[in-house]
């Protein structure tokens, strides 16, 4: 970064932690009045957040544009900070009166490109003791009642003075039928808190705002509120406190929803396999819905007509019907999910729509799984008890959950296609290699079963020095077909049953790289080319046809080196008798470190001493 | 959700971008979820091997353009944003935008707005040129055409509220509304922006 860049980071940290730092609530405005930056004092007065205020208007935060043109005018004007007093309203609804405080900031052509304007709380000063305020009682009232919050006032005594009419209804749907005007807070409100007494008596002795989240359970529903609780005073104490009681259930119940929708779609994504997805699915669903009765179905093609390739009830031994038309296959069939009451169901069955030998649940809700080619399936859940278990909302969290599952399905039936196909090419490569291999042990028939042999050692040694599966199989492969190359090398050579003259040896030395020839267009996952044409290469660089040594050659093809050697030793040749599995052994352990690499004759010596290795 | 892949293909994108709009995207995100929704955008980073931290980033230092489009990826996954919701997240960042608020000395006026648009653009990206094509008083609308930028889709709805925002600031009672009417993701030969107000 450039000095200038570096010096404009440290201003940008400078003005930013100004701003928030600011004790007085502030705001900067644009000439049009749109306000482009706020205090954190401000956001804390009025509970808004900074996002929620900046781009808003001075109209907007004052309530009133007459007042807010005459003050931008005052600043204007006098190019000097001046205020005005004026009452601005909070999120909640709530009238604070401030006195503004105003300076224009101008540019170097004294043009104003924009205004700083301080607030400052006069409530004290407006609302003397024993002077309540300049409105009405009636004015009063009106206002609280007009806010959608429930707004309640309580006297030391946690007796009600007043309750909105807001809270008045929510009262009434609570089932409570009491005028609360008069009675103790917990007479109507038994389900708060045990805390909240206390919560109380501390704003009445501190005289403070207290801010809280409460969480309660009525009827059965869980309700969960931001509460503040705002002390009224009178003569220097606190007289009463005002509750403001902001319903946030629906909003923690979004936040949890879409905290859910985002851990299912992460996690199914790496789920091993599909009976894991579902169970994370489950799992995760259960925090926001009744999952205890959760199926995935499955459509068949031919009978039954579904399987359940996940489900879990709460009735022991259920056997989900796989035919006939249940409700299960009347979402499949058209397409559109489902959310039923027993009633509902019933009426299904009595019109013919469905046929259901066993009792409807209390509630069912189904959602179809939907892929590329059509609806695979249905997602499931019901409840025996609770008949208004689902809602509407929760249909639309399914759908979307019926998404991911339908992906799911989807994924894995690809991936089984996948494997399915690779097995098939493996086999089939494998049996052109076997092929191969025979064809060339056809015109060799001394070395017949030469190269599976080697092929099993080779694999022995592989696996007992810890090589992956996968590069054993390349050595079985390269092992199989190691000696490939000979099939340029004239029949009468190979099976001629005496020594072989230097020039026909020569001839025979060139078979490895015949065969990296005509393997190294074959596009195997391991080096098989490498391993069939070093496989006659030595550590101490005397083997062919390169006359590497050492690191040189890679370590499969010493491995292919050793198994070779051992595998031809312990075989009859038409020059020779078979040697002995204790002088095989013997030589190529004299032999180590310069011809045969020294790990490998120890994995050879082991897979034939310990795990008592032979060939069949 | 993104996939590796996708993820792999961004990387490969060429251009800078100012920290400033990476730090908008983290203010975005802590507002509307908190912290534990940022972190799981960070955590995504991390799990697919480009670790970012949001803290770290210098609001005025320049950064890997490709950096932009995958933090917007991946916000669009952990706060489910649809198109509505990512021109919700434009309009928003220009107000968590310190060289918006004081670097640039906007809000401006629509006329002033289409001279210093391809200098504000240059102050914040290193690929692709902003300008106004067109700038029309009576019919209350201009046009913006942003060239030689090719990102990635995600960006189309996210400026449609981010340029809004930008002229909006200069209006206190007008409601400014702007759409996207071309798209190099539509076969156009590049992205217009036709912002109009009342």
């Amino acid at each position: 970064m450039t000095d200038t860049e570096l010096e404009l980071y440290a201003l940008e940290r400078y003005i930013n932690e100004m701003w928030q730092s600011l004790p007085v609530p502030v705001a900067y405005i644009s000439p049009q009045g749109v306000i482009l930056d706020v205090s954190s004092s401000l956001q804390n007065v009025l509970h808004y957040r900074r996002e929620e205020l900046i781009g808003g208007t001075l109209v907007g935060l004052l309530g009133d544009g007459e007042k807010a043109g005459r003050i931008q005018d005052l600043a204007f004007d006098k190019d000097r900070a001046s205020s005005y007093e004026c009452v601005i309203r909070s999120k909640s609804g709530q009238g604070i009166p401030v006195s503004v405080s105003m300076l224009a900031r101008r540019n170097e052509q004294g043009g104003v490109t924009g205004y700083f304007i301080a607030l400052v709380d006069i409530t004290d000063r407006v609302t003397p003791a024993g002077r309540r305020d300049s409105i009405s009682e009636a004015e009063y009232r009106a206002t609280l009642n007009s806010i959608g919050d429930g707004i309640h006032v309580v006297d030391r005594d946690l007796r009600f003075v007043m309750v909105n009419e807001a809270l008045r209804s929510r009262i009434q749907g609570f089932g409570i039928d009491i005028d609360p005007l008069g009675k103790p807070l917990r007479d109507i409100f038994g389900f708060l808190p045990a805390g909240v007494d206390n919560e109380y008596a501390s704003v009445f002795k501190k005289g403070e705002l207290l801010v809280t989240e409460e969480k309660v359970t009525i009827a059965g529903r869980e309700f969960i509120s931001e509460v503040r609780k705002i002390p009224i005073f009178e003569g220097g104490t606190v007289k009463q406190v005002v509750t403001v009681i902001h319903d946030i259930t629906e909003q923690k119940r979004n936040e949890q929803i879409k905290t859910v929708l985002y851990q299912i779609s992460a996690e199914v994504n790496t789920a091993r396999d599909l009976q894991h997805s579902f169970e994370i699915i489950r799992r995760r669903l259960s925090t926001i819905i009744d999952t205890r009765n959760f199926a995935i179905a499955l459509r068949n093609r031919s009978e039954p007509e579904v399987s359940f390739a996940y489900y879990a009830d709460e009735k022991e031994g259920y056997d989900p019907p796989t035919s006939g038309r249940t409700l299960t296959s009347y979402v499949i069939e058209h397409n559109h999910s489902l959310l039923v009451t027993e009633n509902d169901a019933r009426r299904m069955i009595r019109s013919g729509q469905i046929d259901m030998d066993e009792e409807p649940a209390g509630v069912w809700l189904g959602v179809p799984l939907r892929a590329k080619d059509g609806v695979i399936g249905a997602l499931v859940v019901k409840s025996y008890d609770d008949p208004a278990a689902y809602s509407r909302r929760d249909l639309e969290v399914l759908e979307f959950v019926s998404e991911q599952v339908a992906a799911a399905i989807e994924r894995k039936r690809v991936d089984e296609e996948m494997q399915q196909t690779i097995e098939r090419l493996k086999k089939t490569s494998t049996g052109i290699i076997y092929t191969i291999a025979k064809i060339l042990e056809l015109r060799d028939p001394y070395t017949a079963g030469h190269q599976q042999r080697v092929a099993r050692l080779a694999c022995a040694i592989a696996r007992e020095m810890g090589m992956s599966e996968e590069e054993v199989d390349g050595i079985f492969m390269a092992a199989l077909i190691h000696d490939i190359g000979k099939i340029y090398v004239p029949a009468e050579i190979l099976n001629r049953p005496a020594k072989l003259s230097e020039t026909e040896m020569d001839l025979v030395k060139t078979h490895p790289g015949i065969g990296y020839d005509i393997v190294k267009g074959i596009d195997f996952s391991q080096p098989v080319d490498r391993i069939v044409v070093q496989h006659h290469e030595r550590i101490d660089g005397s083997g062919y046809p390169s006359g590497i040594e050492g690191d040189a050659i890679i370590l499969p093809a010493r491995i292919l080196a050793v198994a070779d050697v051992v595998e031809a030793m312990a075989s009859h040749r038409p020059y020779r008798p078979a040697f002995s599995l204790d002088d095989t052994l013997s030589e190529i352990n004299r032999c180590r470190d310069s011809l045969y690499d020294s790990s490998v004759v120890d994995a050879c010596m082991k897979v034939f001493r310990v795990d008592n290795f032979k060939f069949e | 959700m993104i996939t590796r892949t996708e993820f792999q293909e961004i990387i490969k994108l060429d251009g800078q971008v100012r920290g400033s709009a990476l730090n908008t995207d983290a203010a975005y995100v802590e507002s509307q979820e908190g912290r534990a929704a940022l972190h799981r955008v960070e955590t995504t980073f991390q799990t697919m091997g480009y670790p970012l931290q949001y803290t770290k980033i210098n609001s005025m230092g320049w950064y890997p353009v490709c950096l932009r489009v995958l933090s917007l990826r991946l916000i669009q996954d952990v706060l489910m944003l649809d198109e509505a919701g990512l021109r919700t997240m434009g309009d928003a960042a220009p107000k968590f935008s310190f060289l918006v608020r004081v670097g640039v000395n906007l809000p401006l006026l629509p006329a002033a707005f289409t001279k210093k648009i391809p200098g504000y653009w240059r102050r914040h990206y290193r690929v692709g040129e902003l300008w106004a094509s067109e700038m029309n008083g009576q019919e209350r609308s201009l046009r913006l055409q942003l060239r030689n930028f090719r990102l990635h889709p995600v960006l189309c709805r996210y400026f449609e509220g981010y340029f809004g925002r930008l002229l909006q600031f200069g209006f206190a009672d007008q409601q400014v509304e702007c759409r996207e009417t071309k798209c190099v993701y539509e076969g156009d030969a590049c992205h217009e922006y036709e912002l109009s107000w009342q």
